[in-house]
């Protein structure tokens, strides 16, 4: 039986745990390092720094963790908040990557639609990537997801809904090309 | 549902591929900050060294404390229970204040 995720954190802060926290790491490097990857665009070094910010925030604050949310809630939150600081301070290259770079139209045409979808899903906006891979991926609640960004429940089924259109219209214009 | 949303839908919801770890954790392990344990040992031996004095003087002190208190006893109007009470009260305010409130 794996070990719940609230009786680890009980080993580090009670007993300062490295084995514990370890667990936690390799259990959750994968999902976090998606997430990431997918808000940074496919960057996989930057996500991987990120990933590794997080962890660490996540150390270093785990004694205030108070059980009342999920573990993973707490956790990705602490990862979009990092995403975000990071991305502020490279507002100019965000600028140009927002405005100019442009991933579906560069890549070759793919062979799946969920590689298509993986593609398209880089034409949304930081916000409505993170909106859609905790919805989708994580497979959590509406009401989860506005947990995690810290944003109104109406402005998370807004920004799916949104996106879905222009997901339609990115996969309409690939099958006309 | 049309086609295309099905499509979508599907694609949507199929699983990640894992990342493997690759040492990742081990990086992350690696990296995090050292937490003293001074604080906390250094509590652990005040306590342990407290209950330890504590009761050495209680038995070598045990008895002439008493009898000061038995000669003040009779010369004040308070009992001896309530001056053996204050006495305990004030050693022990200090180590415990400092107990709780260090980190």
């Amino acid at each position: 039986m794996t070990e719940s995720e609230a009786a680890l954190v009980t080993r580090v802060v009670t007993d300062d745990d490295q084995a514990a926290f370890e667990l936690l790491v390799r259990r959750y490097q994968s999902p976090l390092r998606n997430f990431l990857r997918r808000l940074a665009r496919n960057d996989a070094d930057r996500a991987d720094d990120l990933a590794q910010e997080t962890f660490v925030k996540l150390y270093t604050s785990i004694a205030t963790y108070r059980g009342q949310a999920k573990f993973a809630t707490w956790l990705y939150r602490i990862a979009y908040n990092t995403f975000l600081n990071d991305q502020r301070s490279r507002v100019a290259e965000v600028e140009f990557d927002e405005a100019h770079h442009s991933p579906v139209a560069d890549s070759a045409p793919s062979a799946s639609d969920e590689a298509d979808v993986d593609a398209a899903l880089l034409k949304l906006s930081a916000r409505q990537r993170a909106v859609f891979d905790l919805h989708y991926k994580k497979g959590m609640t509406h009401h989860e997801v506005a947990n995690v960004l810290e944003l109104p429940l109406g402005t998370v089924k807004s920004d799916l809904a949104r996106g879905l259109d222009r997901l339609k219209e990115i996969f309409k214009d690939r099958e006309r090309d | 549902m049309d086609t295309m949303d099905a499509r979508l839908e599907v694609a949507l919801r199929k699983s990640e591929t894992a990342i493997g770890d690759d040492g990742f954790t081990e990086v992350v392990m690696n990296g995090l900050p050292r937490k003293s344990h001074g604080g906390v040992k250094a509590r652990r031996w005040t306590l342990a060294g407290a209950a330890a004095a504590g009761s050495v003087l209680t038995s070598v002190l045990g008895a002439p404390l008493e009898s000061v208190f038995s000669t003040l006893v009779l010369g004040s109007g308070y009992s001896m229970a309530i001056l053996a009470a204050l006495l305990f009260i004030g050693s022990l305010a200090g180590p415990v204040a400092w107990v709780l409130y260090s980190k």
